[in-house]
């Protein structure tokens, strides 16, 4: 009895699936897309493009789903390796190589409508390009960003910026003397990519690179400076030890709360930094510019987290998919919804209505853009991060040598590739 | 008996002040947050007691619209409960009759018990892999059914375990007389075992229940998307290292804490007489 | 046994079960022995080619699993001790007639109950370096003078999700050992009073014997419980800070489905229910040397 119950139960349920399912199918196109939760465009703001888009494009639905950033790749090659794949997802630039070796995003370069060739910065298309094929459409580029509490600054007695890394140091020690601020410096540091995004913007500032011409890994020589530095940060009490459980949100709440002068973030934190509801600083005491570099080495340094939107080759409906993204970072909407992320498009930085009462931010990502490097782009990346993450991670402990720790690192990687 | 006051006496009620203080103060803590407003959960040092009592955490996560967290979190709820029910169902209807041969025809009693054990024991993240390729061969990512199926992997062994025992206790005295009256298998586990298996069924179920509610391994590896994707997934991911509204986070834990706890409050002597009994009969 | 006598063959009701755990237990674990001796990929991208016991050579020269093999070791070690120690004092504290003991024994199922990932974000927001409450607590307590990183100190992380583990689940020990000591006859107890045996030989000869085996039983559960443990770790640090908190689950978790090779993967799951296996088999022989 039961048994019959279950079993005919069971064969509705899949025969009323298999008719909506079909029904369906012909009315109204389904898209997934999968995005990230917090940083960058928030999930209202995406959700808010997205209901736009489809008020456009009445047959098309698309759901939206947004896990961490830490969670996102895994997701993204997860949901790929089963059938249930995403139609579109958000990419970071260190995966682009990644997805390419393994053939997982559409190549989309004869798709690119003109106008966006044109308008979209050079440097996006760089991030999104792998072999010569365009592989998603630039959706934000983004550095992390020197913030500093102009307040804290002018207690102390400095007026201007720091010129150098070394300098900053200086203004710090100070801060710190004068008790102005326990810890000056707060990083995300946690066992994660931001750490390498920490590490990678204090790497270019003293004019190094993770690799030789050849794509070899060698840090165990270029890189012992950076880390020797904020292994002294550490030491000498200038950096908040929690740096090493931080992630981004964590360092915009210790900054926001008025405990630390400087900081790295993104882009994102500059409006929610001056947003009285998130913060506790005054607005106008948030400052933003570039990284400064070492002393002699050079000016400015920016290394890129920027990242795209692509259309997953397994999409059953690839077009509406396109059709999507482009939507997405389209410049009318980019421009809309600039107030966390600054759009991609060239045109958008001479536009004074985007950069109205934020003229030092569009200013820092101005220089950052023209100067910006980026990370090692190679489909192993993100094994190689993760060593390097638990040995600068040691070495911030006191547990090794700054040397000792790259060196391991160095050869640790050399195995893996 | 005259009661006299003694230094023991003042001794244990101190301690058993401190486990109460223990127990209730880091829960008490997470409701409390989840009542907070963002703002005042990140004073330093902290208020312990809200201002005024916020809501709107719940209220995030409670109402519906189109691709909203609260559309999330509800879809979540649904999941988690259609799993763990499906789960708690399945494993019962093959445990049931499996576990009454096992009682009354297996000749060695150990070997069933092992094997749970052995099963109960391996990690998931050994067998992990091959779940995925065969789930995803079968077109069987985020499904809630399928994920139920994968539930059994931990559930089954742990109800043969129970209910075979709770069987063993039932005199087979009672069936025999059915047997001679001419009494068929289904008969005799329908009307005779299952009747006096109840109160012990019971407890299994809500056992199950609560292992298949509280599963997020799994679920994190096979779920994606509202169709399928579970409470501590979801509450997972609300919490992950980019999100900083302590009280939302907090109002998610404190919702899909609640359905266990109130099951454990209310059915906690049968809960633990049911797993104590099991265990100590072999 | 009279039963026996009536032979029936049964045996097919059986079947539905065994179908089930062979699909989702037999099957995958047969796929994951074999996995372990080739370089499978977790996408099937290439044929994946049979290495012989290259992985299992590898994983022994692999300290970072080796490593994480110790944590898992260590974590199991003190969280099922402590736990065991804690759990039966706790049993035995609410026992005695106490005013107030009944409501405590209605909470304590509170913990056990929480779920295993609100318990780690719990947990989480309590450790919290900047906002946590424990360290604004002992900060207004005067206990201590600087706010301390828990999950961030090298020598503490593991230390706190340790403790966290063990609030939540030393209530299932104590909720075990507290139904066998409430089905202890009161007349063994006093009887022992009549013949003259003060408190601690009737703990010790009449309490302890009557609860062992219960106690066993919840440390089997928690001994396998903590050596796979998982959950509680990948959401409060993930292994982090410097793989200080990588237990073994979570290094195959991430050698198979972040580095994407299910090969390597499957031969340390398999090292690893090895481990595991010997463990049990350990402690289960200790028992039966007891009992002789």
């Amino acid at each position: 009895m039961r048994k019959n119950f279950v079993l005919s139960f069971l064969v509705v349920c899949i025969l009323l699936t298999l008719f909506a399912s079909t029904v369906l199918a012909e009315e109204e196109i389904e898209l997934r897309f999968l995005g990230m939760a917090q940083a960058a465009y928030s999930e209202q703001n995406v959700n808010d493009m997205t209901a736009d888009f489809m008020k456009d494009h009445p047959n098309i639905k698309v759901s939206t789903e947004f896990v961490p950033y830490e969670e996102l790749r895994n997701k993204t090659m997860l949901a790929y390796g089963s059938s249930n794949s995403y139609d579109a997802a958000l990419v970071d630039d260190i995966w682009f190589a990644e997805y390419a070796a393994k053939d997982m995003l559409l190549d989309i370069t004869a798709d690119i409508p003109q106008e966006y060739k044109d308008g979209v910065l050079a440097g996006a298309w760089n991030v999104t390009t792998k072999n010569g094929k365009i592989l998603g459409v630039p959706w934000f580029l983004d550095t992390m960003y020197l913030f500093y509490n102009k307040d804290m600054l002018s207690q102390a007695g400095f007026e201007d910026t720091p010129k150098s890394i070394e300098e900053m140091v200086e203004m710090a020690k100070v801060l710190k003397e004068k008790g102005i601020v326990e810890y000056p410096f707060v990083f995300s540091m946690a066992q994660a990519e931001a750490l390498i995004c920490v590490y990678a913007n204090f790497l270019e500032a003293y004019g190094q690179s993770f690799q030789d011409a050849e794509g070899n890994y060698i840090l165990q020589d270029s890189g012992v400076e950076t880390l020797e530095f904020l292994v002294s940060l550490m030491d000498e009490g200038l950096l908040n030890p929690n740096s090493l459980e931080f992630l981004e949100e964590d360092v915009r709440r210790v900054f926001s709360s008025g405990d630390a002068a400087f900081t790295l973030n993104w882009a994102y934190m500059y409006a929610l930094a001056k947003d009285p509801a998130e913060s506790s600083l005054a607005p106008e005491a948030v400052g933003i510019m570039t990284l400064p570099g070492k002393e002699g080495i050079k000016e400015h340094a920016a290394m890129s987290g920027s990242m795209g939107l692509g259309v997953l080759s397994k999409s059953a409906h690839p077009k509406e998919a396109l059709e999507y993204i482009l939507y997405l970072s389209s410049k009318g909407v980019q421009d809309t919804y600039s107030n966390l992320q600054l759009p991609v498009w060239t045109a958008s930085y001479d536009d004074p209505q985007i950069a109205a009462g934020r003229e030092d931010m569009v200013a820092a990502a101005k220089q950052a853009f023209s100067i910006m490097n980026v990370r090692p782009s190679e489909p192993n990346y993100q094994e190689a991060s993760a060593i390097l993450q638990k040995n600068i991670q040691s070495a911030l402990y006191g547990d090794v040598a700054a040397k000792d720790a790259l060196v391991s690192a160095v050869e640790e990687i050399n195995q893996i590739k | 008996m005259k009661k006299k006051f003694k230094f023991s006496t003042l001794l244990k009620y101190l301690a058993l002040i401190f486990l109460f203080v223990y127990i209730i103060s880091p829960f008490l803590w997470l409701v409390i947050m989840s009542i907070s407003s963002s703002a005042e959960l990140t004073l330093k040092p902290l208020r312990w007691l809200p201002e005024k009592i916020d809501v709107s955490a719940f209220k995030e996560l409670l109402v519906m619209g189109l691709n909203t967290r609260g559309e999330l979190f509800l879809f979540a709820l649904r999941n988690s409960l259609i799993t763990a029910l499906t789960t708690v169902f399945l494993s019962m209807l093959v445990t049931i009759p499996a576990a009454w041969v096992f009682s009354r025809y297996s000749g060695k009693k150990n070997v069933i018990l092992s094997l749970a054990i052995f099963t109960f024991m391996l990690p998931p993240v050994a067998y992990c892999i091959p779940l995925y390729k065969m789930l995803v061969r079968f077109n069987l990512m985020d499904k809630s059914l399928a994920l139920a199926v994968v539930y059994c992997t931990f559930v089954l062994p742990f109800c043969v375990w129970l209910i075979k025992s709770s069987i063993d206790s039932i005199p087979y005295e009672l069936e025999e007389a059915a047997v001679i009256d001419g009494a068929g298998f289904l008969q005799r586990i329908v009307q005779i075992v299952m009747p006096l298996l109840l109160p012990a069924l019971g407890t299994v179920a809500l056992m199950s229940l609560i292992m298949a509610w509280d599963e997020y391994f799994y679920a994190m590896l096979f779920t994606n998307s509202k169709t399928a994707i579970t409470l501590p997934v979801v509450i997972a991911n609300l919490a992950s290292g980019r999100q900083s509204n302590y009280n939302l986070i907090a109002a998610g834990g404190v919702l899909a804490s609640a359905p266990p706890v109130i099951i454990g409050m209310l059915f906690q002597k049968a809960l633990i007489k049911g797993l104590v009994s099991g265990g100590v009969k072999e | 046994m009279s039963y026996k006598k009536i032979k029936g063959s049964y045996s097919f009701l059986t079947i539905p079960m065994i179908l089930i755990m062979g699909m989702v237990i037999g099957w995958p674990l047969i796929q994951t022995f074999i996995f372990s001796f080739t370089d499978a990929d977790l996408l099937g991208i290439g044929e994946p080619n049979f290495v012989g016991l290259n992985n299992f050579l590898n994983a022994f020269q692999n300290r970072g699993f080796l490593n994480s093999l110790r944590i898992s070791g260590i974590f199991a070690v003190v969280v099922v001790s402590v736990e065991v120690i804690l759990g039966t004092s706790v049993a035995l504290l609410v026992n005695q007639p106490l005013i107030g003991s009944k409501v405590v024994r209605v909470f304590l199922i509170l913990p056990w109950a929480v779920p295993t990932i609100v318990n780690a974000i719990m947990w989480r927001l309590i450790y919290n370096p900047e906002y946590g409450a424990l360290n604004s607590l002992l900060y207004q307590l005067g206990m201590i003078d600087k706010y301390i990183s828990w999950l961030s100190s090298a020598d503490k992380a593991l230390w706190s999700i340790i403790f966290a583990d063990i609030w939540k689940n030393f209530s299932l020990v104590t909720l075990i050992v507290l139904a066998s000591l409430q089905s202890l006859p009161e007349s063994q107890i006093e009887a022992a009073k009549i013949d003259g045996a003060n408190s601690w030989q009737r703990f010790f000869y009449i309490t302890m014997p009557h609860i062992i085996p219960s106690l066993q039983v919840a440390m089997v559960l928690r001994i396998i419980e903590a050596v796979k443990v998982f959950d509680i770790i990948y959401v409060m640090t993930k292994g982090g800070p410097a793989n200080k908190t990588r237990t073994g689950s979570i290094f195959i978790y991430q050698e198979a489905f972040t580095n994407s090779r299910i090969g390597a993967g499957s031969s340390f799951a398999i090292i690893m229910v090895a481990f595991i296996m010997i463990l049990i088999l350990f402690y289960m022989r200790t028992l039966s040397q007891q009992k002789r």
